[in-house]
């Protein structure tokens, strides 16, 4: 099947999977596992292909002024994450359907898990950065619906809203950071394709560093870094089976694999290995030890995952062919294992009714698959062989080995904790003698226990036969690092004896001793400062920051009262006119004498003014719109001067209508309100207005000194006769040439009288037959 | 001698408000006949239909050849059909969701709706005006109609003084914009936006405070109209006291006219000024008006408010769009009219000045569908007994919307999606649009400044959506009305906000027309 | 003839007497009116250029903006009365219902 009807399948089965659920309850679970099922499989026959350097390529639309376009494309690295998706999608669909049976919710469930597969495979086979960014939110979306599965807690809630702010405005800055690479890429920038052969125009282009930066952004916060690390484990509130899917295995790979897909683009450099080194590896060593103090059983893995995430960015920094093999295989040994404790949590969770670490022991004989899996699964996470997990780490020392001692020290730092937690997450709970739990603990049905112990057997049996991983991790390393020669991976369990064994045997042994030691540790950690800070607090306070800017900033801009918006809106006016007057005022043009003044003139002037002042001033209702009658008037007589008599006509005896109508509604208003404003506030608005009267002045004053301009209106002296057959030029511009303003004058004198009745005629028809 | 004559062609433009104007008058007359007590139901729909022939006519118009009609007094291009194409969706959509609202309230008169159609003819009239005094008589036709309109339910203290608000400032930014007119005049001689150019360069180098003052005068004027920061003040109260359809209506149709005329007017005289004012301008305006947007919606718990603090927002977004239309090669001349295809002579400089304008044509359609539909959703939440108290647009409201209504609560999900610009929804292309042609235009600072502040409105839209999914229902919650016409609104709002969203093909086609210009 | 700056200047000083009335005012009717003057002053200047550059847009202007102006007073007034209506005062100290 073609690659876009693949993905579009997953959507079209998550539409129909709460249907099949309420007509089918039981067998849902089944027929999505055998769904998905059947993806792996149409995925992994195409593994050939890839290795033989075929490449599947696939468009479906596009907008191509936008540089978008529905391109897939099917490589070593694509396929690797589809099997992953697809895979461990299968073994968890079959789990949910147990784990959450009888759940009110299961339907509502099934659409979000295969919404979320469907996006994260398109995320995964996108070849066009646009796409890419579509799906990516898609998987935030999905994750959100998720994490707050149960929202009937509060807690999920929260957890639910933080991984969606966390994430999604990661992904805004992930837009913008794409939006810069294509743009700096050129002509198709946006296609990944083209995207990897613009290497050198990309390192040498000046955005160079904020286009970085805005994708690291974006990869860090899906990813789960310092110090956005906390979304996660507020994840936890999650149904164990989205644990396990999600943030494990997929979602907080997603930034991961963005970081990989994108290295032959932008990485290589030496920005590009800084930051991811240093957030890689101060995410691996701070989360990692953090893991041993958490009290619940999700909870510790979490931290461990955070820690596998930051190894996994600090190995795609180094960006040496064997680091990014040893991610990739990495990568593929912590899903398994990871998802499989995850689900293994869920049983215990389930079955004994408490996931409290200190509250868990002995489970051993009563739940003996649920242990089996465990067992396997904390193989692989302590690295011991024959599980994957040996092999993966081994790579990890080997690629570390090749860099600077310190680099090296971190890893095995890093992984020193990671012992640690496989036995308090995987043996502790099943050893020893068995305590009391909410629950009598008993083994869980088949559907829960088949697709962890799947995942730990998978584990060793692929650390036993590594070559079987051979091509699909070859190509995927073929894809991430283009320029290297391909050469076998070397992936087997006995190397002799190395360096890496070395450093392996001293995680070992270091791991043993933090965990034989962690009840001290946990008792000094509880004393340190800062230690009874809850997960997120961070987030917490960056949120209640940003609330109380936001609402000082409300209380100041927005108090209600109209005069301060009026001071506000005229203040900054006059800004903007007293800086224009400063630059680019040319007082020296200012016209030298004054020119003579007509004494009528003047008292007009005079009168107009001092009516103004009276006007704004009066404390007399009758006065005020007498003074402004007055105001009205002269400038009618102003108006008569300019030789402009019938404008002046029109002006008073709209000017008396005003008066009169003023008068009359004045008549019905109460009295005037003698409050005075406060004398700093008075002394303010006097301030302001004279600042204003002072700029217009000086303004106008620039204004005369521009030269008259020549008689643009000529044309319609000379045609408004022959053309509009009237004398009076003016009414024949209103009426002839002028037909627009017309027809919006007309309509303005309607509004008002429909608009008047409206308001004051018109009454509400309930109002008399309301009690 | 060539005489000036008026051809049927050059009222054609005028034809989508002649309708809409048509449509009120009969709606005035039809009144006359009716008593306090017969049916209205007929009213909106006949509104809406002419909405939508309206919206027909200008959509025809968008595929007409641009030129100047009316003597240079007015422009036909494809810019201002597609915006007259937009304010008719707002008003066919805000109208059909103000039937039920005023009829819960007794209030649904003729009136109401002649004066959303004038106001909106004024809306269609100000996108093809290109003349200062024509610009400022369609600009009081909207603002006098939506002042009205504002206070047109008369109950409460609510609509009066939100009306009184908003009449006075709005009278200001009038009085603002219309002395800023007349320094332009005083210095060029003429109102006419194309005839200005030559004379505006003329007068830049005689007397340039006036220029300058005047210009600065006018686009103040204009910011109080798109409700950009510091201009914003009158847009949280005015739009919680109004009516909610006519909020909507003024949240998106009085937005995309002003918009109109304020990119109409600075794209022309533009070239004459200095080429950094405009780029400055709405530089600086968009960078104020998409943080102080976004931040005082942060805090807001009463959800109509919080949509009016987010259309600040978005007028945000849109200048950003602006800015990036005037910083592709600063100074250089073009014009809105211009070929309704791009010749292969066109320079980069003129394709990327058509992806900024497609950028804001494109925005405001989806940001025009998107917020008619949220507060066509907030209007049948809301009951006229809390409105005194201010409590009836709280987000308790929403609580538990999923359970009652899953309808409603899916199209306002989608709705605060598609404001938020997460995909697959119509408002991420429109946010993407935008972002892209910024980016392009070299704005990077403000284009991740821009995305940093629509990352805080993450917060808010989907605050809604927590409490309308993941909230149980709160005890002696009202009884929730359905109504058809409402219900159709919300349909049509949420299937355009999807599907334009997954494939806005048929748009984006439209406005490869309609965003088309060449430099001349 | 009169330079037209004093015409300007005279306009300039209605609009700014007109926003301090604004200002200060606590009274509707008041601000209302001081609004009004506004417009008037900015009328005056369109028709002092129309008189420096001897055409005729500046006074066909003027004429559309006095019709405007007095539409926009009629619907002023009816919103100020509605305010009345609805709280008994119209002082806009009052008008404080919506906030934050």
């Amino acid at each position: 099947m073609p690659l876009g009807p693949l993905i579009l399948s997953g959507f079209l089965a998550a539409l129909a999977a709460p249907w099949l659920h309420r007509a089918l309850p039981r067998r849902t679970s089944a027929a999505v596992s055998l769904f998905l099922l059947a993806l792996f499989v149409s995925f992994a026959r195409r593994l050939p292909d890839i290795s033989s350097g075929t490449v599947s390529l696939a468009r479906y639309g596009e907008l191509p002024r936008l540089g978008f376009a529905l391109d897939f494309r099917l490589d070593g690295l694509a396929l690797l994450f589809a099997l992953l998706i697809t895979g461990i999608g299968t073994a968890v669909a079959l789990y949910a359907g147990s784990y959450l049976h009888e759940h009110p919710g299961l339907g509502r469930f099934y659409f979000f898990f295969l919404a979320f597969m469907a996006s994260m495979l398109g995320l995964v086979l996108a070849d066009n950065l646009l796409a890419l960014f579509l799906f990516w939110e898609l998987t935030s979306l999905a994750s959100y619906a998720l994490i707050g599965f149960e929202h009937q807690r509060s807690t999920a809630r929260k957890a639910a809203l933080q991984s969606l702010l966390v994430t999604v405005a990661g992904g805004q800055a992930l837009l913008v950071g794409l939006l810069l690479v294509g743009m700096m890429a050129g002509e198709g920038g946006f296609s990944l394709t083209t995207l990897d052969t613009r290497r050198e125009v990309l390192h040498a282009h000046p955005l160079y560093l904020p286009a970085l930066a805005l994708v690291l952004l974006g990869a860090f916060t899906k990813s789960a870094q310092l110090p956005f690390h906390s979304w996660l484990l507020g994840a936890m509130e999650a149904p164990a089976p989205v644990s396990a899917y999600l943030h494990s295995a997929t979602l907080v790979k997603a930034g991961v694999y963005l970081l990989l897909r994108l290295f032959p683009a932008l990485g290589g450099t030496l920005a590009w290995e800084v930051t991811l080194v240093c957030v890689g590896g101060a995410t691996m060593l701070w989360c990692g030890w953090l893991a041993l103090v958490q009290e619940d059983l999700k909870r510790v893995l979490a931290q461990a995952t955070l820690c596998v995430l930051g190894t996994l960015v600090l190995l795609v920094g180094l960006g040496t062919p064997a680091s990014l093999r040893a991610a990739l295989i990495f990568l593929v040994a912590h899903a398994l294992y990871k998802g499989g404790l995850f689900l293994v949590a869920g049983n215990v969770d389930h079955e004994a009714g408490t996931r409290r670490v200190a509250a868990l022991s002995g489970l051993g004989w009563r739940m003996p698959l649920t242990t089996t899996a465990a067992l396997l699964a904390a193989l692989a996470m302590a690295g011991i062989a024959p599980a994957l997990g040996f092999i993966a780490k081994e790579g990890v020392y080997e690629a570390g080995l090749e860099h600077p001692a310190r680099v090296t020290t971190a890893l095995v730092l890093g992984f020193i904790p990671t012992v640690a937690v496989a036995g308090i997450a995987g043996v502790r709970p099943f050893l020893g003698p068995a305590t009391r739990t909410p629950l009598e603990p008993h083994e869980a049905p088949v559907s829960m226990w088949l697709g962890p112990v799947a995942l730990g057997i998978l584990g060793v049996v692929l650390g036993l036969v590594p070559g079987a991983l051979e091509p699909l991790l070859g190509d995927a390393v073929a894809t991430v690092a283009p320029g290297v020669p391909r050469r076998p991976l070397e992936l087997e369990l006995w190397h002799g004896f190395t360096l890496a064994l070395g450093l392996s045997a001293v995680s070992l042994a270091g791991g043993l001793a933090i965990y034989a030691a962690r009840e001290p540790l946990r008792r000094l950690y509880a004393r340190l400062p800062g230690a009874r800070l809850p997960t997120g607090w961070g987030f917490s306070a960056v949120l209640e920051g940003l609330k109380k800017v936001a609402d000082a900033q409300t209380r100041v801009l927005q108090d209600g009262y109209l005069r301060h918006y009026l001071l506000i809106t005229w203040s900054v006016t006059l800004g903007l006119v007293g800086f224009t007057l400063l630059t680019k005022a040319r007082w020296w043009l200012l016209p030298p004498g004054w020119g003579e003044v007509h004494f009528v003139e003047v008292v007009v002037a005079t009168l107009v003014v001092l009516a103004t002042i009276a006007a704004a001033r009066a404390e007399s209702r009758l006065a005020a719109v007498a003074a402004l009658g007055v105001v009205g008037l002269g400038v009618a007589l102003l108006f008569l001067f300019f030789g402009a008599p019938d404008l002046a006509l029109t002006q008073s005896v709209v000017e008396a209508l005003t008066v009169v109508v003023f008068a009359l509604v004045l008549l019905r208003l109460p009295r005037y309100h003698p409050s005075r404003p406060p004398r700093p506030a008075l002394l303010r608005d006097v301030l302001i207005s004279l600042a204003g009267g002072g700029l217009m002045t000086g303004l106008v004053l620039l204004a005369s000194a521009a030269p008259p301009h020549p008689h643009v209106s000529d044309y319609f002296v000379e045609h408004s006769v022959e053309a509009a057959h009237g004398h009076n030029i003016v009414n024949v511009i209103l009426t002839d040439f002028r037909a627009l303003d017309t027809l919006g004058e007309t309509t303005v004198l309607a509004v008002a009288a429909v608009g008047v009745h409206a308001i004051l005629k018109l009454r509400p028809r309930t109002e008399e037959e309301e009690p | 001698m060539n005489l000036p004559t008026l051809t049927s062609a050059d009222f054609f433009p005028m034809l989508p408000a002649i309708i809409m104007v048509v449509g009120a008058c009969i709606l005035l007359l039809s009144e006359v006949f009716l008593s306090a007590h017969s049916s209205r139901g007929y009213q909106a729909v006949l509104t809406a239909i002419t909405a939508v022939i309206a919206g027909v006519v200008a959509l025809k118009m968008v595929f007409e050849p641009a030129r100047e009609v009316f003597l240079g007094f007015g422009a036909l291009d494809p810019f201002s059909s597609f915006l007259t194409f937009v304010v008719c969706v707002a008003l066919a959509l805000a109208t059909l969701t103000s039937a039920g609202f005023l009829r819960k309230r007794g209030a649904e008169r003729g009136e109401f709706y002649a004066l959303m159609l004038f106001a909106t003819a004024g809306m269609s009239l100000l996108a093809i005006s290109n003349e200062l005094i024509t610009l400022f008589v369609n600009l009081e036709v909207l603002s006098i109609s939506t002042y009205a309109l504002t206070s047109f339910l008369r109950r409460g203290t609510r609509p009066s003084e939100a009306g009184f608000k908003y009449f006075i400032l709005g009278a200001f930014s009038s009085a603002v914009l219309l002395y800023g007119a007349a320094l332009l005049y005083g210095a060029t001689g003429t109102t006419h936006l194309t005839g200005m150019v030559l004379p505006l360069a003329n007068a830049v180098r005689t007397n340039p405070a006036l220029v300058y003052t005047g210009a600065l005068l006018v686009a103040a004027g204009f910011a109080f109209k798109v409700a950009a920061v510091p201009f914003h003040m009158w847009t949280p109260d005015v739009y919680e006291g109004a009516p909610t359809p006519v909020t909507a209506l003024m949240s998106a149709g009085v937005k995309a006219a002003a918009f109109a005329a304020l990119v109409r007017v600075f794209v022309t005289v533009g070239p004459g000024l200095d080429p950094q004012l405009p780029l400055t301008l709405f530089s600086t305006l968009a960078l104020l008006t998409m943080v102080a947007g976004n931040l005082l919606a942060i805090p807001q718990r009463n959800v109509k408010r919080m949509l009016a603090y987010s259309s600040i927002a978005h007028a945000g977004y849109l200048l950003l769009g602006v800015a990036a239309l005037f910083a592709t090669a600063p100074g250089e001349a073009f014009s809105l009219l211009g070929s309704t295809s791009l010749g292969t002579t066109a320079t980069p400089q003129a394709v990327a000045r058509a992806e900024a304008l497609r950028g804001i044509l494109f925005y405001l359609l989806a940001y025009t569908v998107t917020a008619v539909g949220a507060f066509g959703v907030v209007s049948v939440l809301e009951r006229r007994e809390d409105e005194e108290r201010g409590t009836a647009w709280d987000l308790e409201r929403f609580s538990g919307l999923a359970q009652r209504r899953p309808g409603w609560a899916f199209a306002m999900a989608a709705f605060m999606l598609s404001l938020a610009g997460i995909p697959p929804t119509v408002g991420f292309l429109g946010k993407l649009l935008i972002f892209r042609s910024a980016v392009d235009a070299g704005l990077i600072g403000l284009t991740i400044i821009a995305v940093l502040s629509s990352a805080a409105g993450v917060y808010y839209y989907l605050r809604v959506v927590v409490y309308m999914y993941m909230r149980p229902v709160p005890e002696g919650a009202h009884a929730l009305e359905r109504n058809w016409m409402t219900e159709f609104a919300l349909v049509v709002s949420t299937v355009a906000v999807v599907v334009l969203g997954i494939a806005p093909g048929p748009v984006t086609e439209w406005l490869v027309q309609a965003g088309h210009l060449l430099g001349r | 003839m009169v330079p037209i700056s004093y015409y300007l200047i005279l306009a300039a000083a209605l609009f700014c007497l007109g926003m301090f009335g604004v200002l200060i005012r606590r009274n509707a009717l008041v601000v209302f009116m001081c609004v009004e003057l506004m417009l008037n002053a900015a009328n005056l200047t369109f028709l002092a250029f129309a008189k420096q550059n001897g055409d005729f847009t500046g006074h066909v202007s003027a004429f559309f903006v006095i019709a405007v102006a007095a539409a926009e007073a009629s619907i002023g007034l009816a919103i100020v009365i509605a305010v009345f209506r609805s709280r008994g005062s119209i002082n806009i100290e009052d008008m404080r219902t919506m906030k934050y």
